[in-house]
């Protein structure tokens, strides 16, 4: 019988690692790997927020299930984007450093 | 403390302390395989959550596909960052610092909500109805049909997007 309370704080200690991998990594795939960590942990809150739910209303809710689903989905086309965009950024540049990334800069 | 809170507690130290390597190590193909296994703690986070649909799609998208995905982006890029020199870019104090101030804000608040402290209790979901019912709601035109074939277009979308971007266009003209 675990407490809701230790998932949240699981979820929240990942959440700021990841937020701190992708705020201080130079190289832009360790940035997206902290992303990827932050969407982990969303995941976590979502699920445990639908097992309570489902035990408070003392029925299976599918509302919970289909965001986390959402969630998983979205990640998959990000990091599927992301990849492609940094092999193309390292083929043009010869760099993946996330602060050489200024093309655009006006 | 029950088996059960003594399963959580080791899997919940397996992921953080992965996560923890996963942002710190300077060797990027090491601090792949550490988010390998901080991914895997996760999975078997929702294996306890009784989301066993969850753990599962986990090992497979994560692990399986996103992962590897990562992992050869790395060695791709090999060798441009030699491992010497540091990876964090100079505001990593400044950084850390933030990132336990936020930790504290959310713990104070979120500890307020009476709902805190609940224990979770088994569901006791007879065979594959809880999946049953994901698969149904899914389809279901009631329900969240729209999002799903929103979902399938947005995919397809990543998947032309990811072709198109990392397709070398210079390369294919001289040929």
């Amino acid at each position: 019988m675990i407490p809701l309370s230790w998932y949240l704080i699981l979820a929240a200690i990942l959440f700021l690692l990841g937020l701190y991998g992708a705020m201080v990594r130079k190289n832009s795939i360790a940035i997206l790997m902290g992303v990827e960590l932050m969407l982990n942990a969303v995941n976590i809150n979502i699920l445990a927020f639908w097992h309570y739910h489902s035990q408070v209303n003392g029925a299976i809710e599918i509302n919970g299930m289909v965001f986390a689903a959402i969630v998983v989905i979205a990640a998959a086309a990000e990091a599927a984007v992301a990849l492609a965009i940094i092999i193309s950024v390292f083929r043009n540049n010869k760099s993946i450093v996330a602060a050489d990334m200024n093309t655009l800069k006006g | 403390m029950s088996v059960q809170q003594l399963f959580f507690v080791v899997f919940a130290l397996i992921t953080i302390f992965s996560a923890l390597m996963v942002v710190s190590l300077r060797n990027l193909l090491h601090s792949a395989l550490w988010l390998i296994m901080a991914l895997l703690g996760v999975a078997s986070i929702f294996a306890i959550l009784e989301a066993s649909f969850f753990a599962a799609v986990q090992i497979l998208v994560y692990i399986g596909a996103i992962a590897i995905l990562i992992i050869f982006a790395v060695m791709l890029t090999h060798n441009i960052m030699s491992v010497a020199e540091t990876q964090t870019n100079r505001s990593w104090g400044i950084a850390l610092v933030m990132v336990v101030i936020i930790f504290f804000i959310i713990i104070t608040q979120i500890s307020t909500w009476p709902g805190f402290n609940t224990r979770l209790q088994a569901l006791n979901i007879p065979g594959q109805d809880a999946v049953l019912a994901f698969g149904t709601g899914l389809v279901d035109p009631q329900g969240f049909a729209l999002p799903f074939e929103t979902a399938s277009v947005l995919l397809l979308a990543a998947l032309l997007g990811g072709v198109f971007i990392a397709f070398d266009q210079r390369r294919e003209k001289k040929s």
